[in-house]
């Protein structure tokens, strides 16, 4: 956080350099998490857009002794919610990025095939979590946030992120259930 | 404890959701808003933005672009319209200045 806390305050000083440093440490990491949340490139794009021009206008709201990540992610998560809300329908499949991931250059077509499996069986799973669940599996597994930090991003109690942990994995669990053991082994 | 269903989740969701790194359109689009006039900003949409940093940033990486081009260049027929009621002198200070903006913010000037 200290180098984050130093360029938020050469910001506020004027500094705007500082800002696209900022856009430059964690561009990717908040753009994972909207990608994640949107499974549409060109709408995590405009909401990293959008988080962006909020902190631009809020950083000076900031209180610098709170990590700058989580921040910005409750900041992603909101905007997410919004888009999701407008959203009739969700997104239909994941199949292109799936085929990018696992046609890696040192895969053999078994492997391919095998990992390919593997990761429709997750992917299927976590479709048929509700929002809230796959955001705290998201910001979890993908982010690596304490639950604590979860519950900061998402604005509500940590008893709260932990039964939605719960029941997410709940459900994994019965989707995945017996496959979970071979599926391991093949790791 | 990690269980069998947290190594797959670790193991897989990396993979599932990639690191990628966001279009150069994305910084493009935050400057072209950040750097335009209050009164541009709330004439335009961000839908607006993203186009028009889209095309901006195309132009310049075939090298064609001209900060002395009209707005047109840049903009969609709505969009177009929107920037009439600043009338076409405006449109074209703030097309350059915005242009020029984006231009020397961007590290070594690089696309």
């Amino acid at each position: 956080m200290s180098q984050d806390r130093e360029l938020v305050l050469q910001f506020l000083a004027g500094e705007e350099a500082a800002f696209a440093a900022l856009y430059e440490k964690y561009k990717r990491s908040l753009f994972r998490t909207a990608l994640a949340i949107t499974e549409d490139q060109g709408a995590a794009e405009e909401i990293l857009q959008d988080c962006f021009l909020r902190a631009y206008s809020r950083l000076s709201k900031l209180d610098l002794s709170q990590p700058l990540g989580p921040w910005l992610h409750r900041i992603v998560v909101n905007l997410s919610y919004t888009w999701a809300g407008k959203r009739r329908f969700w997104p239909l499949s994941l199949e292109e990025v799936v085929d990018w991931l696992v046609a890696g250059p040192h895969a053999s077509p078994e492997q391919a095939l095998e990992e390919r499996e593997i990761k429709r069986r997750v992917e299927e799973a976590l479709r048929s979590l509700n929002l809230s669940q796959r955001l705290v599996v998201i910001l979890f597994y993908l982010q690596g946030f304490t639950l604590g930090e979860i519950a900061y991003i998402l604005n509500c109690p940590l008893g709260t992120v932990k039964s939605r942990l719960y029941h997410a994995r709940r459900i994994l669990r019965d989707k995945l259930g017996p496959a979970l053991a071979p599926l391991r082994e093949s790791m | 404890m990690e269980d069998d269903l947290d190594l797959i989740l670790r193991w897989t969701i990396k993979d599932l959701y990639p690191d990628v790194e966001p279009s150069p359109r994305v910084w493009l689009g935050i400057w072209s808003r950040l750097n335009a006039s209050p009164r541009l900003v709330a004439k335009t949409s961000r839908a607006w933005t993203t186009r028009w940093a889209g095309a901006f940033y195309r132009h310049l990486e075939e090298g064609v672009w001209r900060p002395d081009w009209p707005v047109e260049r840049y903009a969609s027929p709505r969009a177009i319209l929107e920037m009439k009621h600043l009338g076409p002198l405006y449109q074209q200070k703030q097309t350059i200045l915005v242009g020029w903006s984006l231009y020397r913010a961007l590290p070594n000037h690089s696309f």
